[in-house]
């Protein structure tokens, strides 16, 4: 059962106030994920204190990087399910968790970073994991 | 913004690996009682073989939740891991 808007509001705003674009319906992921040219991300937010505590700012972290993806996104787990589903069959070879974290090179999965292994991490050690991914898979250094 | 329930254990809400002897539990550990560890969102291998290869996956990529909630009795736990911590060399 999805949590009050309310509740989750400074979540949702965390990544969406660092330049990230909420999807919010399934047609709204397919549309994103439809365009498939260069490196983009797909960051499944969560309420869970736990993970996503660190997630987000893990991810603002990250795109400080001068080299970063050139699209990057956010579903809500447990709130927009039915964008979190869709996105989910995207990578459906790989177990739903939340908070995760999905880098795709051309549109095909290159890097993921599941619940687990951001759950006990901080921010900062998150984002190095992220800064590294990103000079791995991006070829062009894009301005911060 | 960061919500936590740091009255459940220092293993609350962290993935964990429970070596039940002949079964392997991962998942979300919520506490740990008396009663034993008990999971959410949890994984049991039970195959005879093939428990590294489980483990290797689950470490790479998360552990399927195909059981909602589980307790893992104290008198078969032998250990419990963090997933992340996991060395599968």
């Amino acid at each position: 059962m999805p949590y009050s808007p309310l509740l989750v509001k400074p979540m949702r705003d965390e990544l969406t106030a660092a330049g990230i674009q909420e999807l919010l319906t399934a047609a709204d992921v397919d549309q994103w994920m439809a365009q498939k040219d260069g490196v983009s991300m797909l960051v499944v937010n969560s309420v869970c204190g736990c993970a996503a505590g660190a997630a987000r700012p893990g991810v603002r972290l990250a795109l400080e990087h001068a080299v970063k993806p050139e699209r990057v996104a956010t579903v809500f787990a447990g709130q927009d399910t039915e964008a979190t589903a869709r996105a989910r069959q995207y990578i459906a070879d790989i177990p739903p968790s939340s908070p995760s974290i999905a880098l795709f090179k051309d549109g095909e999965l290159a890097y993921f970073i599941p619940r687990h292994r951001i759950e006990s991490r901080d921010a900062h050690a998150l984002a190095d994991d992220l800064r590294q991914a990103f000079e791995r898979y991006t070829a062009t250094a894009v301005e911060a | 913004m960061r919500a936590s329930h740091r009255d459940k254990g220092p293993l609350h809400g962290i993935t964990v690996v429970v070596d039940a002897g002949e079964e392997l539990w991962i998942g979300r550990c919520d506490e740990v009682s008396e009663a034993g560890v008990h999971l959410k969102d949890a994984d049991v291998f039970r195959e005879p073989t093939g428990r590294q290869d489980y483990l290797a996956k689950a470490a790479r990529f998360g552990h399927w939740p195909r059981v909602a909630q589980a307790l893992v009795p104290s008198d078969q736990v032998v250990s419990i891991e963090k997933l992340d911590d996991l060395n599968l060399d």
